[in-house]
């Protein structure tokens, strides 16, 4: 059976694990979906986006 | 002297340098020993072949870059003792306060804003530096070599002989650990309103 709905526990688990490994297409639509109706997930895709540009400022500025 | 070995300067210049070198040494392996190896080996490396540093680049840049050559050397090093030591230092699991028995957020979850503002700031990046260091040494370790070692996954995999599912949790632990602190440290100030 194909699952259409995830929670937003697993939805922050795909969400973080799209840092380290490539998403494949029917998470990546999972997340989409759950995206559309969920302001605390899309929330939370931000601030692991935030993080991210913070790594990448934070190694130039451990460098300069 | 010929022109192939450090001049007194360039030494002073480095030695300098050698406590920011720590800092991150520190970060990165959690040991204060193989921290203190890699450093003098980045610094012995530096003084030996002063001639590599073109002068183009700034000094600390170059001695970082040859720091995270000596980081590495030392994570293979000890790469028994480090994949040994997953999970052993884990703290309280964070997923099981953040979300409810039907996998919903227990809290509204704030809106940090336009990242641009932050990342501008120096003191942003070192409640960033101090939240780093807070992370469980394992989780932390593991969170370095991603972030600031940027290393692939699977290399990661491979140095330390842990399988790709154990790296996926620590790394999930690390940050939201991570942002758990940068919520507490930076963005509190900032509180959202309800969810819409």
């Amino acid at each position: 059976m194909i699952k259409l709905k995830i929670n937003c526990r697993e939805a922050t688990q795909i969400i973080l694990q799209a840092e380290d490994r490539s998403m494949p297409l029917a998470e990546r639509l999972l997340l989409r979906l759950h995206h559309r109706v969920c302001t605390n997930c899309r929330r939370f895709a931000r601030q692991v986006q935030l993080m991210r540009q913070a790594s990448a400022r934070w190694r130039q500025y451990s460098e300069e | 002297m010929t022109d192939h070995t450090a001049s007194a300067d360039f030494c002073r210049q480095i030695e300098t340098l050698r406590p920011v070198l720590l800092k991150y040494a520190r970060l990165q392996l959690r040991n204060p020993a193989w921290a203190e190896d890699a450093v003098s080996e980045a610094v012995l490396a530096a003084l030996e072949k002063p001639q590599s540093f073109a002068g183009a680049s700034q000094l600390k840049t170059w001695l970082i870059g040859i720091l995270k050559h000596k980081l590495i050397d030392q994570i293979r090093k000890n790469s028994r003792e480090l994949s040994t030591t997953s999970g052993s230092d884990d703290g309280e699991d964070l997923d099981d306060l953040l979300f409810a028995a039907d996998g919903h957020w227990r809290e509204t979850q704030h809106d940090w804003g336009n990242p641009e503002d932050a990342l501008r700031q120096l003191d942003f990046m070192k409640v960033l530096e101090a939240c780093v260091e807070k992370l469980p040494g394992q989780q932390g370790r593991l969170f370095m070599m991603r972030e600031w070692l940027e290393l692939e996954s699977d290399e990661i995999c491979k140095e330390l002989a842990i399988t790709p599912t154990n790296l996926w949790v620590m790394l999930h632990r690390a940050r939201l650990r991570l942002r758990d602190c940068l919520q507490a440290g930076w963005f509190h100030a900032a509180p959202t309103g309800g969810a819409s």
